[in-house]
């Protein structure tokens, strides 16, 4: 093997170790998912009263905590998730059991399985709208380094 | 169509403007007035100008929305989900499919027809011709693309309104320049891509000499890498293919936005072009045009 050929070797059995090694860290793990649903569902609620021409208030998550309903030994990868969700809204306690499909470009359909067909009317524009805060999208950065999970 | 032919023949004869070789910048003029002639791209655009309006008429009209899209629940709120749901489906297939509908048989059409020992022997260097026609192929899908996130915009404000946007956080715009500069920035970051694809497409004209290889090609490659990203395999392999940047715009459109996505997107576009580029560059250079 000349030296042109040992390094285009080199080369190519570095990257397989770079693809490999980076392959093992998921996109979808359950610090990323933890860390995006409470926000975007508080978020989802506020757009839900002001779709609804309320004065928005914005629910305080508690807690969360998210398991992976497909990949369940690594708790991570796309596919069907489960959250568990408490809330406090003008002091009062509250929780909320979401199904989270997640799709392989990191973005995820949230569901309320309880009340996933409720309605609003938006006040704008008077057409009969699915209910944000039953039902919402959201994406998460890939790229992200968080690690933290909840203790469930 | 008659001052196509007629800068045609000068390009050919090398009497446009000066005696002087043409510049990339006049092959530039030919190749998009040859482009705006062509009755292919006509059809194109005016499919782009009014697929948009179709397609929200129809959902105006029926009482499900498309839930599974992104955006898609927004139809009936806000005008600005229009052009995000057109975007998120044409990132799937049509912005592939467009790339290299334009970029797939512009050169390999001077082949089809027997011109180009009389182009490069004549009137313009290779160089010229080359980075004449890459140009024009980049600017005409440019433009395309653009149309139609022009079209799909003016199609949800004119038949949903100008309802504030919503972010993909679920945050409402209230302003009405933050909410077009939003989708403004979504549609220009899959650019970026787009150039990638029309540079493979373009490769591959210049490669094969077959108008057809050069449309299907970069199509089916768009498609096998749609196929990979849907599948749960390597993400780090999804990374490095080159619909995972047109996806990008969704972390900037975030709250809290993220920008990793889209810098890694544009290293990824950016090593496809040049690769790409590179290698129609030199398989031109190096072609004996006493072939035709």
């Amino acid at each position: 093997m000349n030296r042109r050929n040992r390094l285009a070797a080199s080369a190519a059995l570095a990257t397989g170790v770079a693809l490999g090694a980076s392959a093992c860290t998921p996109d979808t793990t359950r610090a990323r998912v933890e860390n995006d649903v409470p926000t975007t569902f508080a978020h989802a609620y506020t757009l839900s009263q002001q779709l609804q021409g309320e004065q928005p208030v914005r629910p305080k998550v508690t807690s969360t905590e998210c398991h992976s309903s497909v990949n369940i030994k690594q708790d991570a990868g796309p596919g069907s998730w489960n959250c568990d969700l408490a809330y406090t809204l003008d002091g009062r306690k509250k929780q909320v059991s979401l199904l989270i499909l997640v799709d392989s470009l990191g973005c995820y359909q949230a569901l309320d399985g309880e009340h996933r067909d409720d309605t609003i009317l938006d006040k704008a524009t008077g057409a009969t709208l699915p209910d944000p805060k039953v039902g919402f999208d959201g994406c998460y950065d890939v790229y992200d380094g968080r690690t933290n999970v909840s203790k469930g | 169509m008659s001052i196509t032919r007629e800068r045609g023949a000068a390009l050919a004869t090398g009497t446009i403007g000066t005696n002087r070789r043409a510049g990339p910048a006049t092959v530039f003029g030919v190749e998009m007035s040859k482009l705006v002639g062509q009755t292919k791209v006509r059809a194109v655009t005016l499919v782009l100008l009014l697929a948009p309006w179709v397609f929200i008429l129809l959902i105006l009209h029926q009482d499900r929305l498309p839930l599974e899209t992104l955006y898609g629940r927004y139809l009936k709120t806000t005008g600005f989900a229009v052009p995000m749901v057109v975007l998120v489906s044409a990132a799937q297939w049509v912005f592939p499919l467009l790339a290299a509908f334009i970029a797939g048989d512009i050169f390999s059409a001077e082949d089809n027809h027997g011109t180009f020992k009389t182009i490069l022997t004549r009137s313009a260097s290779r160089n010229a011709v080359f980075w004449g026609k890459a140009g024009a192929a980049a600017v005409a899908t440019i433009a395309l693309t653009l149309l139609l996130a022009l079209s799909s915009l003016l199609a949800g404000l004119v038949t949903v309104g100008a309802e504030p946007f919503i972010t993909v956080g679920s945050v409402e715009v209230p302003s009405m320049i933050h909410s077009l500069d939003m989708v403004a920035v979504a549609w220009l970051s899959v650019l970026p891509p787009l150039i990638g694809f029309a540079a493979i497409a373009l490769c591959v004209s210049v490669l094969t000499r077959i108008s057809v290889l050069g449309v299907l090609v970069p199509v089916v490659i768009g498609l096998v890498f749609q196929m990979y990203t849907f599948l749960n395999a390597w993400d780090t392999v999804r990374h490095l293919l080159l619909n995972w940047p047109m996806n990008a715009w969704r972390g900037l459109l975030d709250d809290p936005s993220y920008a990793a996505p889209f810098e890694r997107g544009l290293v990824v576009s950016a090593a496809y072009t040049v690769v790409f580029l590179a290698i129609a560059y030199v398989a031109f250079r190096r072609r004996d045009v006493k072939e035709g």
